[in-house]
């Protein structure tokens, strides 16, 4: 790989091991929901979209990718 | 060093930079797609696309890496103006889960390009056959679409010119 290539490579190879991770916690977060009285009742994504950095951005757009594409 | 891989004759020549002038190039122009969702827009569209997709495909079959293709369109993008660098390389991962997933959906063997033994150069010149064929599949593209534009009238006023 020559060096003007790498910043892509990095980014990809960095944020699919942060999607892997991420996703297992989403998962793990779903197995466990909590029903309490003062549970926020709005989905977190909603909540952070106006402070979402873009490094964020990109990896819900490759979760939902990932998930549409296993699932077709 | 890694670096020294490129080959010499392949770089450009000192002082070419300076054979046009400044703005003249279409990276020096303002971008069309200046966020990850419009960039998202543009490319997603064309990587589904039947004639394109069998090809990227085909070119994923031969061994070249995703992550090596992803960057060849997104360098692309930047040498059209489409998107800066910046962009380019926010939009690379997502292309690469993209292909991936397509890859995946028409059961081929494919490499990600993301572990050391895929860090390999892969070969100059499939890549560059890989990249040929791509690039043709747009401009067959763009000639269709040449060819369904009606006919334009000839327009009859007293002022209109007639043929050479």
């Amino acid at each position: 790989m020559s060096f003007e290539r790498q910043p892509g490579r990095l980014a990809t190879i960095n944020l699919r091991k942060q999607l892997d991770v991420m996703m297992k916690t989403s998962e793990a977060a779903k197995q466990k929901p909590t029903k309490g009285l003062l549970t926020p009742q709005k989905p977190t994504l909603e909540k952070q979209d106006e402070n979402v950095t873009e490094t964020q951005r990109v990896l819900n757009y490759m979760e939902a990718i990932r998930k549409s594409m296993t699932t077709v | 060093m890694a670096f020294r891989k490129v080959q010499d004759f392949d770089a450009p020549i000192p002082g070419m930079a300076m054979t046009h002038g400044l703005g003249d190039r279409p990276w020096q122009q303002p971008s069309q797609y200046n966020t990850i969702e419009e960039a998202i827009e543009f490319y997603i569209p064309r990587l589904a696309d039947n004639k394109f997709a069998q090809r990227m495909l085909d070119i994923i079959e031969r061994g070249v890496p995703i992550t090596s293709l992803a960057e060849t369109m997104t360098l692309g993008g930047v040498m059209q103006g489409l998107h800066t660098i910046d962009v380019a390389i926010l939009l690379n991962p997502i292309l690469v889960e993209f292909m991936e997933g397509m890859a995946k959906q028409a059961e081929i063997d494919y490499k990600l390009g993301d572990t050391d033994d895929d860090e390999k150069e892969p070969d100059g010149f499939v890549l560059r056959e890989a990249m040929q064929s791509l690039q043709k599949t747009d401009i067959e593209d763009i000639d269709d679409e040449e060819e369904e534009e009606p006919e334009e009238k000839p327009s009859g006023g007293l002022m209109s010119r007639r043929g050479i």
